[in-house]
C-alpha cells in the first residue's frame, strides 16, 4: 500500500475502534437466540455441491404413489438396485438378506446348540464366535439354584496360544427359558506361524464352572467347538484393563453381571518395598451409556473376597449390587489401598468399560436392535445397506412434534463419527419415515480432524460395524433425545478399476484416472485443465453417468488438487503435469455382477461469482428476451452467508425456473461449449 | 481450543464452537459491519444472523482454507445487503478532481498534528456515511481487512478486472466526498 492508502486504512481502523469496543460481547444474545429458534433439520458432513438429498428429492416427486409405499430408494438408483436385488437388510426381521454370490460371505458364529447337565443345572452352549481381538460365546442355563452361581468361562484353543489378555466380562439376564449368558474375552488369536487370521480355523475348548455358595467348584460344563473360523475384527476393545498409580499396578480381569449381583476380580501388585498391601474398598458406576458414569451415584463394595496369590500378586473378587438391565457401561474406582498397619495408600485407579457382551453385536446371532424408545419419541429402523462406499438406512420417528428437528451420524464402534457426506430424504408418503445415505470420505490426515473423526476403516471382513445415532434437537443446549443403534450389517465391496482414459475437448484435456464401483455407487476421479482462471467445476446438469440403461446424475462432488485454491498436495494416481484441477465426483447408481458399459459425459461449469458484472448481466437479458424470458438478478441470502438469484418475470409456458435459470447461466458463458465422453467396460 | 477444533466442533453439531467462533471473531465482524452499514444496532443484528448461519453453512466451508476471509465474506456481504435496504442512507453521484484527493493523501506522512488526523477520520467517517454500501464494501475488504486485490478476486469469485473497477469507483467516490467535507 502507498501512503495515502496506508493514511485511509488507519482512518478506517480508528473509526473501527472508536464505535465498537474491543470488550464487545454477543454471544449472550448469539445463545438466546440458538434457544429460541427452531433450527433446521439436517448438517450434511462435508462439502456437497449437490447431495444425494438433492437427487433423491427432486425424484422422489415423481415416484409412484404405489410403488413409494415400499420403496424407500426411490430417486437413488443405485439403492433401488440394491434393494430390488435383496441386498437391503430388513431389520425388523433377524434374517440377515443373502449376499449376491461374488460378494464376500458374512462370517458367522459357529453354531453348537450343545447341552450338558451338572447337579441338575443344564448349560447349552449356543454359539461360539471368533474374532482375532476378541472372542464371544452365548449360552442357556436352566435349573440354577439361588445358592449357587457359574464361574468365569474359559477359553482355551488348539495351536493357540492366545497373547495379551486385556480382560472379560460375562453377562446373564433372565429369559423365559431361564438365564441367557454371553461372555466376551479380549485377547488376540491369531496364527503363530503367520501372525494373520486369514483363513485360520481352530478347536475351540469351552470350560464354565459351577460354584457353591461357598464359591467351591462343584463341576465343570466342558464343550468343544471345532474347527471355529477366526474373523478380522473390525473392533477392538476401549475397557481399561490396568492402570498404575503411585508404583502400584491394579488390573480387572474380569466382570460378571448377574442378576444377582455385579462381581469384579482385581488383582494388585504388592511394591517391592516390602509392604503388604490390602484392597478394602472400591466404588462402581454402572450407566447405560459411557456419557453418564459421571453423573450417576456409585455403589460401594458389598463384599471382598481374596482368591488367590500368585507371585507379587494379590487378587480379590468384589461383589456389588447388581447392575440394571440395560447397564452397557461401567466406571470400577478403587481410591486407596490399606497396608499391613491399617494406614491408607491412596491413589486412583479407574477402569472404564464399555464394550460390554451384551454390546458386541455377533452376526446371524445378535438381532439388530430395531426400535427404541426415549420419553415419547420411538424411532425404529426399517431397513439398512452398507457397502464400500456407503450407507443406507431407513428409519421411522413416531411421536415427535411436526417439524422437530434432528441431526443423524454415522459412528464407528467405539461412538466416534466417520468422515461421510450425508443425503437424507423424507418419504414423501409417509413423512414419518425417513432414508439417510452416510457415503465414506477418506479419513482426515489432519490432526484436529483425526480427534473428531474415526480413522478406522469403515468395512473391514465384508462387514461395517458401527452406530447409528440420532438426535432430537440437536442444537438446544438444554439437549434432546439421543437414539444410538448398533449397525452390523453385511457390507459389499467395491471395484476399483485404473481407467486412464484420456478426452479432448474445444482444446481442454481431461482425463478419467479411476473408478471405484458398488452395487449402489460409483465414484470418478477425473483431472483436467481449468479452461480459463475461474472456478471451472463438473456441471451437474451436463454430467450423466450411465451403467447399463440407467443414468444418474452427480450426486457429490469433491475438490482434490487445485494449486489454485490451496490444494496443493498430488494424490499419487494424478497424471496430468503442470496444475490440473482434480476432483472426485461420486453417483447414486452402481453395477451388479454382469459385464456392463459405464459411460460417463462431463460437462464443466463455471461457478457463479459474488457478482455479475452490470454489462454482463444486460447482455445475457438481452438474450433471454429474444427467448420469451425477463428477469432480474437480485442479491438474495439464504443459508451460507449470502449470494444471488433471478427474479423471473416472465417465462415460455411450461418452461421451469431452473430451466430459465440455466439458460442464464448459458447465456452468461458459464457453461462450456464442450463435453468430454469416457466409456469403460465393467467385468466384475 | 483453537480455530481449527472450533470449526470441527460446530461441524459435529457441538455449539461450543461456534461459541469459540464467537468470541474470536465477533469484534472484528462488528467492526466490519458497522463500517459498512453505519448503524452498529444493525450491524449487530447482521453479525448475530451469520454467526446463526454458520451453523449450516460450516458444512460448506472447506477446512483447507483460512476460516477469517470465508466467514467475512459472509459478514461483508449480509451487511450490505441490511444496508441496502435500510432507508437511512443517502447516496448521491458527483465526481470531483482528483487533484485535492492526492494532496489530500499525499501529505499524509508529514508532521501532522493530532488534530489533523482526527479530523481526517471525520472527514472519511462523513464521506463513509455517503458511499453506497457496495462502495464501502470494497474499501473496507481493501483498506480495513486488508485483502490485497488478489485475494479479493479468489475470495469474492469475481474477475480481477471487477475488482479493479468496484475500488475504482469506490476511491474516486471518496475523493469527491472528502473534497466536499474539506470544502465546508
Amino acid at each position: 500500500m502507498n501512503t495515502r492508502d496506508e493514511r485511509l486504512k488507519t482512518a478506517l481502523q480508528a473509526i473501527a475502534r472508536r464505535e465498537v469496543a474491543e470488550t464487545t460481547n454477543i454471544w449472550p444474545q448469539i445463545a438466546a437466540r440458538l434457544k429460541q429458534k427452531e433450527m433446521v433439520t439436517m448438517k450434511p458432513k462435508l462439502k456437497i455441491l449437490w447431495t444425494a438429498l438433492l437427487v433423491l428429492l427432486g425424484l422422489a416427486l415423481i415416484s409412484g404413489v404405489a410403488y413409494a409405499l415400499y420403496n424407500y430408494f426411490k430417486g437413488d438408483a443405485g439403492m433401488e438396485a440394491v434393494s430390488q436385488a435383496g441386498m437391503v437388510s430388513e431389520l425388523n426381521s433377524t434374517a440377515l438378506p443373502t449376499p449376491l454370490p461374488t460378494m464376500t460371505p458374512l462370517p458367522t458364529a459357529a453354531p453348537l446348540g450343545t447341552s450338558q447337565t451338572l447337579h441338575g443345572v443344564t448349560l447349552t452352549l449356543k454359539w461360539v464366535y471368533l474374532d482375532d481381538m476378541w472372542q464371544e460365546i452365548g449360552f442357556l442355563v436352566s435349573g440354577l439354584p439361588a445358592d449357587q452361581r457359574l464361574g468365569i468361562p474359559q477359553l482355551s484353543f488348539d495351536k493357540i496360544q492366545p497373547e495379551q489378555y486385556s480382560g472379560a466380562a460375562m453377562a446373564l439376564y433372565p429369559t423365559e427359558n431361564g438365564l441367557e449368558g454371553k461372555y466376551v474375552v479380549h485377547q488376540i488369536v491369531r496364527n503363530p506361524e503367520t501372525y494373520m487370521v486369514t483363513d485360520t480355523r481352530v478347536d475351540v475348548n469351552v470350560d464354565i464352572p459351577l460354584l457353591d455358595k461357598n464359591d467351591q467348584v462343584l463341576g465343570e460344563f466342558r464343550f468343544t467347538a471345532p474347527q471355529v473360523l477366526v474373523n478380522q475384527a473390525p473392533y477392538g476393545s476401549v475397557n481399561t484393563y490396568a492402570v498404575r498409580a503411585n508404583g502400584v499396578e491394579i488390573r480387572l480381569e474380569w466382570v460378571a453381571l448377574t442378576p444377582k449381583e455385579t462381581r469384579a476380580k482385581l488383582c494388585h501388585e504388592q511394591p517391592s518395598s516390602g509392604m503388604n498391601l490390602r484392597l478394602e474398598q472400591a466404588v462402581l458406576y454402572q450407566a447405560q451409556n459411557v456419557d453418564q458414569l459421571w453423573n450417576v451415584s456409585g455403589s460401594n463394595a458389598q463384599q471382598i473376597n481374596e482368591v488367590d496369590a500368585e507371585g507379587n500378586w494379590r487378587c480379590g473378587e468384589v461383589v456389588f449390587p447388581p447392575a440394571a438391565q440395560d447397564t452397557s457401561a461401567l466406571r470400577l474406582v478403587v481410591n486407596t489401598l490399606k497396608d499391613a498397619g491399617g494406614a491408607d495408600i491412596p491413589g486412583a485407579w479407574e477402569f472404564v468399560w464399555s464394550t460390554l457382551p451384551q454390546q458386541v453385536a455377533i452376526p446371524g446371532i445378535t438381532p439388530p436392535l430395531g426400535s427404541q424408545t426415549n420419553g415419547e419419541v420411538k424411532v425404529t429402523l426399517l431397513q439398512a445397506y452398507a457397502d464400500a462406499l456407503r450407507v443406507a438406512v431407513v428409519f421411522r420417528i413416531e411421536g415427535a412434534p411436526a417439524n422437530q428437528s434432528f441431526d443423524l451420524q454415522l459412528l464407528d464402534s467405539e461412538g466416534k463419527p466417520f468422515n461421510t457426506s450425508m443425503g437424507f430424504v423424507a418419504n414423501e408418503n409417509d413423512p414419518s419415515v425417513h432414508t439417510v445415505s452416510f457415503n465414506f470420505a477418506e479419513p482426515p490426515s489432519y490432526k484436529m480432524d483425526s480427534d473428531m473423526f474415526s480413522q478406522r476403516e469403515p468395512v473391514v471382513g465384508g462387514r461395517f460395524v458401527g452406530k447409528l445415532k440420532l438426535m432430537t434437537n440437536p442444537w438446544d443446549t438444554q439437549g434432546g433425545q439421543e437414539f444410538t443403534f448398533d449397525l452390523d450389517l453385511p457390507a459389499y465391496p467395491s471395484l476399483a478399476l485404473t481407467v486412464g482414459q484420456s478426452q479432448s475437448a474445444n482444446g481442454v484435456p481431461m482425463r478419467l484416472e479411476k473408478l471405484e464401483i458398488t452395487p449402489s455407487y460409483t465414484q470418478t476421479y477425473l483431472c483436467y485443465y481449468k479452461p480459463t482462471a475461474a472456478d471451472w467445476m463438473i456441471s451437474r446438469d451436463k454430467t450423466i453417468l450411465q451403467i447399463g440403461q440407467t443414468q444418474a446424475h452427480i450426486s457429490e462432488y469433491s475438490l482434490l488438487l487445485d494449486e489454485d485454491y490451496g490444494l496443493l498436495e498430488r494424490p499419487e494416481w494424478v497424471t496430468l503435469t503442470g496444475k490440473p484441477r482434480c476432483v472426485k465426483a461420486g453417483f447414486a447408481l452402481g453395477h451388479h455382477n454382469q459385464p456392463e458399459t459405464l459411460i460417463l459425459t462431463v460437462g464443466l461449469e463455471q461457478s457463479v461469482p459474488e457478482v455479475i458484472p452490470d454489462d454482463q448481466i444486460q447482455a445475457a437479458r438481452q438474450q433471454l428476451r429474444q427467448q420469451g424470458i425477463e428477469m432480474d438478478w437480485v442479491i438474495s441470502f439464504g443459508t451460507g452467508g449470502g449470494g444471488a438469484g433471478p427474479k423471473i418475470t416472465q417465462k415460455p409456458d411450461g418452461m421451469t425456473d431452473e430451466e430459465v435459470l440455466k439458460r442464464f447461466y448459458e447465456a452468461l458463458g458459464y457453461y462450456y461449449p464442450a463435453t468430454w465422453t469416457f466409456t469403460v467396460n465393467i467385468t466384475p | 481450543m483453537d480455530e481449527q477444533t472450533a470449526v470441527q466442533r460446530l461441524k459435529a453439531g457441538d455449539i461450543s464452537g461456534l461459541e469459540f467462533l464467537v468470541l474470536h471473531y465477533q469484534v472484528k465482524a462488528l467492526r466490519v459491519a458497522n463500517l459498512i452499514t453505519r448503524d452498529l444496532s444493525l450491524a449487530e443484528d447482521v453479525v448475530q444472523d451469520c454467526f446463526l448461519r454458520l451453523i449450516r453453512s460450516i458444512q460448506n466451508f472447506d477446512h483447507h482454507r483460512p476460516f477469517e476471509p470465508w466467514f467475512m465474506r459472509s459478514v461483508i456481504h449480509a451487511a450490505m445487503k441490511a444496508a441496502q435496504q435500510s432507508s437511512r442512507n443517502i447516496y448521491t453521484e458527483s465526481e470531483t478532481d482528483e487533484t485535492w484527493f492526492e494532496n489530500l493523501f499525499g501529505h499524509g506522512q508529514s508532521a501532522e498534528a493530532e488534530v489533523e488526523a482526527l479530523e481526517f477520520q471525520q472527514q472519511v467517517l462523513d464521506a463513509l456515511q455517503k458511499l453506497s454500501p457496495r462502495q464501502r464494501a470494497v474499501l473496507v475488504q481493501r483498506y480495513f481487512l486488508g485483502w490485497s486485490e488478489k485475494e479479493m478476486v479468489v475470495d469474492l469469485g469475481i474477475a480481477p478486472g471487477t475488482v479493479k473497477w468496484l475500488l475504482n469507483t469506490a476511491r474516486a467516490r471518496l475523493r469527491a466526498l472528502l473534497e466536499k467535507g474539506a470544502q465546508r
